[in-house]
């Protein structure tokens, strides 16, 4: 038997156009397909410092201090690297 | 790699912002826009996929006029009047994101302040993004409107 679930998201997209307000593969994947992916500086650091066992974050570090990235330069690619 | 995870999910842009550090620096801005666009692309994401967020300053709505003219499409961000949306249409940018709530209350919770069931009339961000918007219904190019919470 096929049921048809409609929730409040998909009434609501119905209705409008939706962006995703996070970075968030998960959230996308369960909620999406969404028009655009909103970003900005704050909503990586709340990416980076919810990051469990910091992987994400120490592997994109040791990549940029091989490239020879350190200081403030290293950090801004490091964001970079991170939103896109 | 965050984008590169999101975009099978997205039918429009992924946004990317501009260092707030060059929101005075047309140069380094630009530079800055650049560098975020080959990044995308060699995560498979191409520039009309990619929306970049800038600073509203004289300087930031000068680099969105450029890079509108190269085929990449801008929000102006940091936006807290009519005056800077007006200069965001004559730079031709994509969006803009009107400020509804100061920054700050997404990280100090004691700054958001309650207009009980009034906050249409007493949100004095209301009024600004009303007129911005009445005055972007006159016009036949203009920027969609992304207010940001």
């Amino acid at each position: 038997m096929t049921t048809t679930h409609q929730n409040s998201l998909d009434l609501v997209k119905s209705r409008a156009t939706i962006d995703i307000d996070q970075l968030s593969p998960s959230i996308a994947e369960a909620l999406g397909p969404f028009c655009d992916m909103t970003s900005n500086q704050a909503l990586i650091a709340g990416v980076v410092t919810a990051d469990p066992d910091g992987k994400l974050v120490t592997s994109i570090v040791e990549g940029l201090k091989q490239d020879g990235k350190i200081g403030e330069e290293g950090v801004e690619a490091a964001l970079d690297l991170l939103v896109s | 790699m965050l984008a590169k995870a999101v975009n099978p999910y997205i039918t429009g842009h992924v946004h990317a912002q501009l260092s707030p550090r060059y929101a005075h620096s047309i140069p380094e801005s630009l530079a800055h826009g650049r560098r975020l666009i080959e990044l995308f692309s060699k995560h498979g994401i191409p520039p009309n996929r990619v929306c970049l967020k800038i600073p509203s300053t004289g300087a930031g709505l000068v680099v969105c006029s450029q890079l509108q003219k190269e085929g990449i499409n801008t929000l102006a961000t940091t936006l807290f009047s009519v005056d800077q949306a007006v200069a965001a249409v004559q730079a031709g940018c994509y969006y803009i994101a009107p400020y509804f709530n100061e920054l700050s209350v997404h990280f100090e919770p004691e700054t958001w302040v309650d207009y009980g069931d009034d906050t249409a009339q007493k949100h004095p961000m209301c009024p600004v993004i009303r007129d911005i918007v009445e005055l972007y219904r006159a016009l036949e190019k203009r920027p969609l409107v992304m207010p940001a919470r």
